[in-house]
């Protein structure tokens, strides 16, 4: 499936994600505090627009009453029914062995001349199908 | 859980879908003062009345909506275009029965008067910005019953409307919707044509009772999942109290409130009729055989048990190929997809009545082209 050209860095700076079509699937490609992240943008439940979710972090207890907060811009949460999704695997926060989206790999590297011309110096964005 | 994709349904099967749950949204109050008297827009402007009552609770996910369904500049519900291309367009909707948000928890303001105000300003609002914009768009002229007189005068007044096919309350209420205090409501609605449609919503809120017969739960979770109590409460009251053998032709939809719960309901309520008959000698027959002539169902929130054959068992305990509408509940954040929303292994003439045909019959809009229903 190879790896596939998105954008240039400079175009995906922290804190920003963008959907991008690629070879037929759209994709959301994140960046939080600097790591990439990108993740089939649908949704396993009833196929909402997963990427367009609102990023937060992890509540967990280990007792009633107790609320610790972890991972915090790493849990997407799909636009339409809520449910959450560790942006770092793709699997669900309530059955992550059995409810997951596709997380794909991504890498930043130096622009291929035949993508962008050579004057952009500036890194770019791989998706990894 | 479903994690599993659920069977293709919808446009993609070729169906033009009836949507029994659509909310238009106000962008804030505001929006409703050219259909109010001059003396209720000053005392808005006077108190700095701006909410409707709401329940207490803070709305868990997405703050309650669909967030690819905020336009803008606005509140999810309020641009009509958003509404064409994402529902109507998008699923191939023939017709969308509009519930407009808010607008049932008039119900628990406590001066009537306002209310009642407040009520037909809503109506207007609905008729004038949504129904008469887009020959897909039914509606449901919502009433205060804080003063049935009221109520029953704001049923004649906008009730004649053929694009009006409903009268709109809340699933949170004063007292059962069974007793008499509310039948002027139902005469007046069962002249008309018009169905009663009780929608989800309306417990816990301001000078109502607490969501449930214990009190009050911690969790929006909680309130959200417990909300068929008030319904079952509704319908065992309509059928107890005998508002089917008075109103004859009434139908009344409940909208929003689930409908797993019936088997455990009626065989209940069937099985104590057998020793308890004589409280309620008006029932020519067992309470659960009043439910397939006088109520229908609408399927969101879909219930999604893991195994899908357990949901089409239920659906064949309760007759639900009679009984259950098709509904999105655009644009809240539990909206139902209708391509994913019924279980797999539905046969499809089942899925073609729950999906179109029941909704046609029930509203009265068979061989009628859009916007124009017969009642
Ligand atoms: S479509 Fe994503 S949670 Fe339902």
């Amino acid at each position: 499936m190879g790896k596939h050209p998105v954008c240039r860095v400079s175009e995906l700076p922290p804190g920003s994600r963008r959907i991008f079509e690629v070879a037929g699937r759209s994709i959301g490609v994140f960046n939080v505090g600097g790591r990439f992240y990108a993740l089939r943008n649908r949704c396993p439940h009833q196929g909402g627009p997963l990427c367009l979710g609102r990023l937060s972090g992890l509540v967990l207890a280990g007792a009633p009453g107790e609320h610790q907060y972890s991972d915090d811009g790493l849990i997407l949460r799909c636009p339409w029914h809520g449910w959450e999704f560790d942006i770092r695997t793709g699997r669900a926060v309530i059955d992550p062995q059995k409810t997951r989206v596709k997380a794909y790999r991504v890498t930043v590297e130096p622009p291929r001349a035949e993508t962008y011309p050579v004057v952009v110096e500036d890194q770019v964005v791989y998706v990894h199908l | 859980m479903a994690g599993s994709l659920r069977q293709q349904t919808g446009r993609k099967a070729g169906v033009r879908l009836v949507d029994c749950d659509v909310h238009p949204n106000i962008k804030s109050i505001k929006d409703l003062y050219p259909y109010l008297p001059r003396r209720w827009v000053d005392y808005i402007e006077e108190t700095g009345f701006s909410q409707i009552p709401q329940n207490p609770y803070p709305k868990g996910a997405n703050r309650g909506v669909r967030l690819d369904a905020v336009p803008e500049n606005g509140v999810a519900g309020s641009d009509l275009n958003l509404m064409r291309s994402q529902l109507l367009d998008a699923y191939g909707v023939e017709f969308a029965i509009l519930n407009p948000e808010h607008s049932y928890r008039l119900n628990f303001l406590p001066n009537a008067d306002f209310a009642a105000a407040l009520a037909s300003a809503f109506n207007d609002w609905l008729v004038n910005e949504w129904l008469k914009k887009d020959p897909r768009f039914l509606g449901s002229a919502v009433i205060t019953t804080q003063d049935p007189e009221q109520a029953v005068r704001e049923i004649r007044r906008v009730g004649n409307d053929p694009r009006i096919v409903q009268i709109l309350l809340p699933a949170g209420a004063q007292r059962p919707y069974g007793q008499r205090y509310y039948w002027p409501v139902y005469a007046a609605a069962e002249e008309l044509g018009l169905a009663i449609g009780i929608h989800f919503g309306g417990t816990g809120v301001s000078t109502g009772h607490p969501p449930t017969p214990v009190g009050w739960p911690s969790f929006y979770l909680e309130w959200h999942t417990l909300m068929p109590q008030a319904f079952q409460a509704h319908l065992v009251s309509f059928i107890c109290e005998g508002v089917f053998e008075r109103f004859k032709g009434l139908r009344v939809t409940m909208i929003e409130g689930g409908f797993s719960w019936l088997p455990h309901v009626l065989w209940r309520l069937d099985k104590n009729f057998r020793a308890l008959r004589s409280e309620v000698p008006w029932l020519k027959r067992f309470p659960s055989e009043y439910v397939a002539e006088h109520f229908r169902f609408t399927t969101q929130p879909m219930e999604e048990p893991e195994n899908d054959a357990d949901m089409l068992e239920v659906i064949r305990i309760i007759g639900g190929e009679r009984l259950l509408m098709y509904a999105t509940d655009y644009p809240h954040w539990d909206f139902d997809a209708p391509e994913y929303a019924l279980p797999q292994g539905l046969d499809e003439a089942t899925k073609l009545r729950i999906l179109r045909e029941n909704a046609l019959e029930w509203y009265g809009l068979n061989g009628q082209a859009s916007g124009l229903p017969g009642k």
